[in-house]
This record gives structure tokens, C-alpha cells and sequence, in this order.
């Protein structure tokens, strides 16, 4: 069985090259979308980008959480976690709803509005290439080793290790380890990670749980709606015959 | 935006067509004129008139002689008015021998009927079938049965003309007021309606009078 | 009616007719050339004016539900001439959501998808099965009606013995959706709007929905009564003011409920420093507080307004009004800040619903027309006990 795999990210090797991202458009076969990679930005046609923030560069692609809301809000199953972590889209099942990019926690998935077959696009952590034992064209693309891949295990590991080792370069936070419940794309910053455009403020839960907290109410409404409502129907037809009994009985009264 | 965008289209659909219907002189719903509107202009004598060649019962139906002999007979104001709008839903049949006191008409106003009683003996010659089923708008033009009458000219000084039977005419509305005070389930809504200007709806008349036909009747429809 | 009475002009046929004709240009625009063509929706925004109005038609169709619930489960039989046009118009409003849904839908051919491939996790499934089980409730609810003319009467006794399963299971998979429609939003706290993001979210969209529901059906009594008169052949179609206040008192009910809610979830909550932050948001929220919960309440708690037909109208338009803002305010409102751009529907999305809502309007005054929508209380109580009712009906229809 595959090991489930992961990429950690370290802004502070990051020189902004690009290469990630040509990488990422060539294993994917997506056309060219800007001539500045700098100034690009998700869509259906770019599952990563480089965003320059001061001499900073940040790359933005789908987290791969481990309990994400795509998969968990799509009616029709249409998302699924792999194995080896990766969170896949199978277009044959989706009905087009648009759930998942509403629900996505990171606003990664894109949608292809110019097409009559639309399909949701987003990063795959080329699951393709891993189950060929090969890993990630982007951290294969990459001079610096800036975006690393591996096992989750050991990518934890070697972020630890970093953030202990040299507490003054690193703001002392992997993003990306809990955000949302936690997912396969870790992210080491000198700075908070909302400078660097990253969805801050969230919870540490899983999104699913917000909804679950909900939907797990239903059977006990379903039940006890049920009995409630049989028994006001009982009841109330009850009080009704009786009131017509009585009714009955004081006019035949009144004709003796 | 959008929230704005689609209530200023509900508000706009609504508006337009309260407009339109401005336009066409009718009213909606909402907006109905209620009855005591009418009621209280009819006061002010402007709309409230009754044709002189008239004879009125105290059955609130009215009598009309014809050239050759016959009567026309058909509903009166407050007949028409009091129900909020009647409609004949039967006649007496042709060639019946009517005597007075007997049913001459059903009206119905939603679903109840009142009867209103033949003023005079008679035998029917004809019925409007024109009128039938329909609301009336002009109770003096809809005559709902001719018939031959041998006695009129004795009994006809039971019937009301001229200005005597436009007093007894405000008086029995008056006596409505009262009654429907009496009978209304919620004697403070209509108290305080009546006072203000009047919005008492028809509908509350009507279902006032779903449970107070039978009183209705004997009250104002009785010879 | 005669053709040519059919086919005279009137403004709103005039009306109706370019709408539908425009609609069905932009229907065609739509299926041919793909969403980004004719919408403007764009990957932060993707839901936009149609699912908008999705959440709007399920709200105001709640009648169908809670008269229903009334009359047979509550054995209030005062409200009896309610329950077929709130059940008609519960149908009618969830043939129109669903139309829009297929509409909006990416791949529309795949919506059948929903029946074999499950996934009992996602609100949208649940929502999904819902609206599938109520529109077959409601398909019940209302086939004696058809039934009727066609004089079938082995049927009709055959759904009088389960009616009130069914009537039971329909209030159960209405609570059940209609709340869950508040759901769909749980899962993205960070996204929507504090004002409006709340884990009661469910809660709040159950009880508006009622209120809501409810004045929908005072409204379309008003409507109903201005499009089907007495000489137009129609009858029982007058207003029945003492039915309409009684449910005007359950709409206060549910108001008050409504507020309260609000009030205790922002105390709660800490959320009152967000009603003082001046913000397009904080506007449309004080907007819809005070047009759909504030007056209402206020008006509604006087007897004098609640009985009079001119007060309970505007009554009733304030609290569809509140509903609508509520409902856009929740799916696009209190989306756009976190989405980073300002949705406005495009000319094919308004055209579209706009002919959804004309078709609507029409299905309702042909079935109308041509089936006993509305019935005496006598009709109807003889109806439901099987007896012919032709007697009472020949004097009463008879012209």
C-alpha cells in the first residue's frame, strides 16, 4: 500500500522562479494563461501560482485536506480521498452543482464556464506520477527544494525540525498541519501566514464537523417529529370525536 | 445588490399592477372600497337614489308595473348592498302561482342563501335568466321575475314610494349596523371599524352573516 | 374560455409574453453556450441569482407544509379552504426551484446522478432526497383533486386511507429540507458574513420559513381574489378574512420565535459589534430586520391591523419581503465580501427566472381553471368523505 504523500512548502527557500508552475501547466496539459506567472491566478487552466508578496513568494494550490469539505459536500460523491491523501475529482459523476467550490475552505477548486461539459479543475497531487513511484512535477520542477515531497510522516518531521532548529527565520507555525483539520500541503513562512495571503482564522476542526453537527440531528427530529405528530393527530381527533359525542348527546336530550 | 435588485422587482411587479388597475377603475382586493364606505356615501344622498316609479316591500325587493299589466320584480339596494354582493342563484319557476310570502328568490352570497319572499300573489310570466348567477351592479335595472298580479292595487298600500321609501331605506340600513353589531363574533372589531371611517370588510359581513342567515332573514327580510 | 377572449391583449398577457419570449432565448443561450457565457458567475462566486432563487420558491412554498400539518394533523378544520392552494402552491414552487436548478446545473444531463450515486454526508444529498420525497407527498397531497373531475373514486379512497402517513411524512421532509437549506452554510463560517453565519442557521431558516410561508399564501389569497373573480366564473375565490387573520396570528407566532432566536444567537455569540460596523452588509441586514421581523411584529400584535384586509395585505408583502432579503442576503450578500467580487446577475439569469416565474404564475391559474382548487368548507367536507358532492356543487356552480 502507498504511504500517504504530502508537499511542504518553505517560503524562505522559495526564489519566485516559476518553475512549479510551467511544471505543474506541462504535466497537466493546460495552456499558457498569462505571460507573467507572477501575475496569474487560479482557474481552470492553473492548479498552482506563484504569488510575489515583497521579496516573499507564497504558492497557492489545493491543501488536500484530510477531512475536506469538498468530498464531504458533494451530493453525488463526485470527490473522493485517495489513498496516497490526494483528494481527486471523477467529472463522470458531477452534476455541476457547485457545492465544492462554494464549500472549499482554501477557495481552490475552479470551474471551466466556457465549456457546455464543465468539469471542476484543481491540483491532483499528481497521483498519476506517484502511483508510478515518481513524485510531484512541481517539487521535481523546483531548483531550490522550496516545495519538497514525501511521506506526511516524514515531511512533519522535517518541518519540526526546521522551525526548532532555526526559531528566528520561521514564524513558529506549520500551516497547513491543522488549519481545516489538517491536510497534505504544509507551509513554512518567516512571517503569519495571512501576509502571505492564506486563509487564516480557521478552525483547527474539520469543516465536515460544522455540518455534521447538524445532520446528525436528523434522526432524532425525524423520530421524535414522527411520534410527535401521529400523537397531536391522535389526540386532537380524539378531543374532536368526543366534543361531537357530547354534542350528539345534549341534542337528543333536548328532543326528549 | 442583489438582495435590493430582486425586492425592488417583487415591490415593482405589485406596484404596477395596483396602477393598472387604477387605471381600469376597478379595485384590488386590498384596496376594496368595504362596505360602510359605500354605505356612508350612500348617506350623503349622491349615489343613493331611488327611482320614483318604484314600489318597495318590506321584503327589500321592489315592484315595477308595466304598461301591459305585469310587475317586474326584482331585489333593492339594501337587498343587493347589505350581502356585499348578491347573486340570483334561482327564481321562481314560469307559471307558478306565487302567493305572497312564498320565495320569489334565492340569492347566494358565497356559499349561503337567503330567500327573499314574493310581495304579492301572482302568477310568474317570465324570469330574467339574464341575472342569473351574476353579481348585481344596478339592483333597479335587473328585474328577476314578471308576473301577473290581480291584487296589487289592493295590497298597495303595503309598499313604500318616493321619499318614504328612501327613509325607511337609510333606517334599515341603520338597523344593519346594529345588527351586525349584535351578531358579529367580535363586536370590537366592528365597533371600532364603524367609528374610524369604516374598513369592515365585506368578507367579515359574509362570514357574519354564514352564521347569521336564518337571523338575517327574519330581521330584514320578512314582510 | 373562447379564443378570442384568450387572445385578447391584456397588459399583463402583453407582458407575460415578451418575458417568456426573452427567457426562452436566453434558455437556449444558456444550453448552448455554457454557464460563463451567459452568467456572471465566476469561480469565487459560483452560486448566484438562481440558487438565490431557489432558496426564495422552497421558503415562500412552506405553506404547503405547515396548512397542511394544520388541518389534518392539528384537526384545526377552520383552514380547510387553505390547504389546496398552499398545496398547489408548495408544487408549483418546487417545479419552479427544480427547473432553476437544472438550469444552473453544470451538466444538467446528469441530474439524475443524485438517485444512484449517494454520498449521506453532504446536505445538498439530503436536500436533494427531500425535495424528491416532498414533491412526491405533494403529488398525493394533491391527486384527489384531479382525481375528482375525473370522478375515480376507487383511487381517491385509497389516498384517504394514507393520507395521513402522508401528511405526516410531508411535514417531516419539509422540516427537514427547509432547514437543512440554512445547513448548506455551516460549512464555510469563515466565508459568509457573521451576521448572518450562525450554527442556529437551520433553526432560523425553519421558522422564517413558516412565517414566510404562511404570508405567501395570505399574499396569493389577495392575488387570487384579484385574478379569479366571481364573473370570470370562478367562485370561493373571494377573500375569507377570519381564516387569513387566524393565520396571520400563527405568522406573528413564528416572527416573534424568529427574533428571538436572532437576539439570543447574537447575544451569544458576540456578534452585536457587527451591527455597529457601517457596511453594505450591516445596511441589508438592519434592512431586512426591520422590514421582515420589526414592523411585521408590530403591526401584526394589533388586532385592528392583523383583521383589516388593507393592513394584513401590506403585512403579508413585508414578510415575503423579509424573506427574500433574508434568503439573497445568506447565498449572496453575506458571500461577497470573502468572495473579492461584486455579483450582479447578468440579463439571461434575470431573464430566465423571470420566465420561471411567469410560467409558474400561469401552471397556477390553468390548474386553477380547470380543477376544484377552491372549494366551499361544505364542498369540501363532502369530498373528502367520498360522498357526491354534485348536489351542493350544481346550485352553487350553476349560471
Amino acid at each position: 500500500m502507498l504511504k500517504e504523500k504530502g508537499i511542504l512548502f518553505d517560503v524562505t527557500l522559495c526564489v519566485g522562479c516559476g518553475s512549479c508552475y510551467q511544471a505543474c501547466k506541462e504535466k497537466n496539459n493546460l495552456p499558457q494563461t498569462n505571460k507573467d506567472f507572477l501575475k496569474d491566478h487560479l482557474s481552470n487552466n492553473t492548479f498552482t501560482v506563484v504569488e510575489q508578496y515583497g521579496k516573499m513568494y507564497a504558492r497557492k494550490l489545493c491543501m488536500h485536506c484530510n477531512e475536506p469539505s469538498c468530498v464531504s459536500v458533494c451530493l453525488v460523491g463526485a470527490f473522493n480521498k485517495n489513498v496516497t491523501g490526494a483528494v481527486l475529482y471523477d467529472a463522470d459523476k458531477c452534476i455541476g452543482c457547485r457545492y465544492c467550490m462554494q464549500a472549499c475552505p482554501h477557495k481552490i477548486p475552479r470551474y471551466e464556464w466556457g465549456t457546455t461539459q464543465p468539469r471542476v479543475r484543481k491540483c491532483t497531487l499528481c497521483i498519476d506520477r506517484v502511483k508510478a513511484g515518481k513524485i510531484s512535477a512541481c517539487s521535481e520542477a523546483c531548483p531550490t527544494e522550496a516545495t519538497l515531497f514525501g511521506d506526511m510522516d516524514q515531511l512533519v518531521a522535517v518541518a519540526k525540525k526546521r522551525l526548532k532548529d532555526d526559531p528566528e527565520k520561521y514564524y513558529q507555525q506549520i500551516y497547513g498541519l491543522e488549519e481545516a483539520g489538517g491536510g497534505h500541503v504544509l507551509v513554512l513562512s518567516p512571517v503569519p501566514f495571512e501576509q502571505l495571503g492564506y486563509t487564516s482564522k480557521l478552525s483547527k476542526e474539520p469543516m465536515p464537523a460544522f455540518t455534521m453537527r447538524a445532520m446528525e440531528k436528523i434522526p432524532p427530529v425525524v423520530a421524535v417529529g414522527g411520534v410527535f405528530l401521529s400523537g397531536m393527530y391522535w389526540l386532537t381527533k380524539r378531543k374532536n370525536q368526543i366534543a361531537n359525542e357530547e354534542k350528539k348527546t345534549t341534542n337528543g336530550n333536548k328532543e326528549i | 445588490m442583489v438582495a435590493i435588485f430582486v425586492l425592488t422587482a417583487f415591490l415593482f411587479f405589485i406596484l404596477v399592477d395596483l396602477l393598472l388597475l387604477k387605471v381600469q377603475g376597478k379595485n384590488h382586493p386590498a384596496f376594496e372600497p368595504s362596505f360602510f364606505q359605500i354605505d356612508l356615501s350612500a348617506f350623503g344622498g349622491r349615489s343613493f337614489s331611488i327611482p320614483s316609479n318604484l314600489f318597495f316591500s318590506k321584503g327589500h325587493t321592489w315592484l315595477k308595473k308595466n304598461k301591459d299589466g305585469s310587475l317586474d320584480i326584482g331585489i333593492d339596494t339594501f337587498g343587493t348592498m347589505a350581502l356585499g354582493a348578491v347573486s340570483l342563484i334561482k327564481c321562481a319557476e314560469v307559471g307558478k302561482e306565487l302567493k305572497r310570502g312564498e320565495i320569489i328568490f334565492e340569492g347566494a352570497f358565497g356559499n349561503k342563501t337567503v330567500n327573499f319572499l314574493s310581495p304579492v300573489n301572482g302568477i310568474v310570466k317570465s324570469v330574467n335568466t339574464n341575472i342569473m348567477g351574476k353579481k348585481i351592479y344596478d339592483p333597479y335595472d335587473a328585474w328577476g321575475v314578471k308576473l301577473f298580479s290581480k291584487d296589487f292595487h289592493e295590497n298597495e298600500k303595503l309598499f313604500l314610494s318616493g321619499i318614504g321609501a328612501s327613509n325607511w331605506m337609510k333606517k334599515e340600513f341603520i338597523k344593519l349596523k346594529n345588527f351586525i353589531g349584535s351578531h358579529s363574533p367580535n363586536i370590537e372589531l366592528a365597533g371600532a371599524t364603524m367609528y374610524d371611517g369604516g374598513s369592515l370588510a365585506n368578507d367579515a359581513l359574509s362570514s357574519l352573516i354564514d352564521k347569521s342567515a336564518n337571523d338575517f332573514e327574519k330581521e330584514f327580510l320578512s314582510l | 374560455m373562447k379564443t378570442n377572449e384568450i387572445l385578447k391583449p391584456t397588459f399583463w398577457k402583453v407582458v407575460s409574453v415578451m418575458i417568456v419570449t426573452m427567457g426562452l432565448f436566453s434558455t437556449y443561450f444558456r444550453f448552448s453556450r455554457g454557464l460563463g457565457a451567459t452568467t456572471n458567475l465566476v469561480d469565487t462566486a459560483p452560486w448566484g441569482l438562481w440558487i438565490g432563487f431557489d432558496f426564495l420558491g422552497v421558503g415562500l412554498a412552506a405553506a404547503g407544509f405547515t396548512i397542511a400539518a394544520t388541518v389534518h394533523i392539528f384537526n384545526i378544520h377552520k383552514y380547510e379552504p387553505l390547504v389546496r392552494p398552499a398545496i398547489l402552491t408548495a408544487f408549483i414552487g418546487y417545479s419552479l426551484v427544480v427547473c432553476l436548478l437544472v438550469v444552473d446545473l453544470g451538466r444538467p444531463e446528469n441530474f439524475w446522478h443524485p438517485l444512484v450515486m449517494w454520498n449521506i454526508h453532504s446536505v445538498m444529498f439530503e436536500i436533494t432526497w427531500c425535495i424528491i420525497c416532498y414533491t412526491t407527498v405533494l403529488t398525493l397531497e394533491f391527486a384527489p383533486v384531479v382525481l375528482e373531475k375525473f370522478k375515480l373514486k376507487a383511487p381517491i379512497k385509497f389516498l384517504k386511507i394514507i393520507s395521513i402517513p402522508v401528511v405526516i411524512a410531508g411535514v417531516l421532509f419539509s422540516t427537514l429540507h427547509q432547514s437543512s437549506f440554512g445547513s448548506l452554510y455551516l460549512i464555510v463560517p469563515g466565508r459568509l458574513h457573521p451576521l448572518w453565519y450562525s450554527s442556529l442557521l437551520p433553526v432560523h431558516f425553519y421558522i422564517s420559513c413558516i412565517a414566510a410561508g404562511l404570508s405567501m399564501i395570505i399574499f396569493e389569497s389577495y392575488q387570487t381574489a384579484r385574478a379569479f373573480t366571481e364573473e370570470n366564473g370562478f367562485h370561493n375565490t373571494g377573500l375569507k378574512m377570519d381564516i387569513l387573520s387566524g393565520a396571520a396570528s400563527v405568522v406573528l407566532i413564528a416572527l416573534i420565535a424568529g427574533f428571538l432566536l436572532k437576539i439570543y444567537d447574537f447575544l451569544n455569540n458576540g456578534k452585536l459589534i457587527y451591527l455597529t460596523i457601517p457596511s453594505t452588509e450591516t445596511y441589508l441586514f438592519y434592512l431586512e430586520i426591520v422590514v421582515g421581523t420589526i414592523v411585521p411584529i408590530y403591526l401584526l400584535s394589533y388586532r385592528k391591523f392583523r383583521k383589516d384586509k388593507k393592513w394584513l395585505y401590506i403585512i403579508s408583502i413585508c414578510v415575503i419581503s423579509g424573506l427574500i432579503l433574508n434568503r439573497l442576503n445568506v447565498s449572496i450578500t453575506g458571500l461577497a465580501a470573502s468572495s473579492g467580487v461584486n455579483y450582479f446577475p447578468s440579463f439571461d439569469e434575470i431573464s430566465i427566472t423571470l420566465m420561471l416565474v411567469v410560467l409558474a404564475i400561469f401552471a397556477f391559474k390553468l390548474v386553477v381553471k380547470n380543477f376544484p382548487v377552491f372549494v366551499g368548507e361544505e364542498e369540501y367536507e363532502d369530498t373528502v368523505n367520498g360522498k357526491s358532492a354534485n348536489e351542493s356543487k350544481q346550485i352553487i356552480l350553476s349560471e
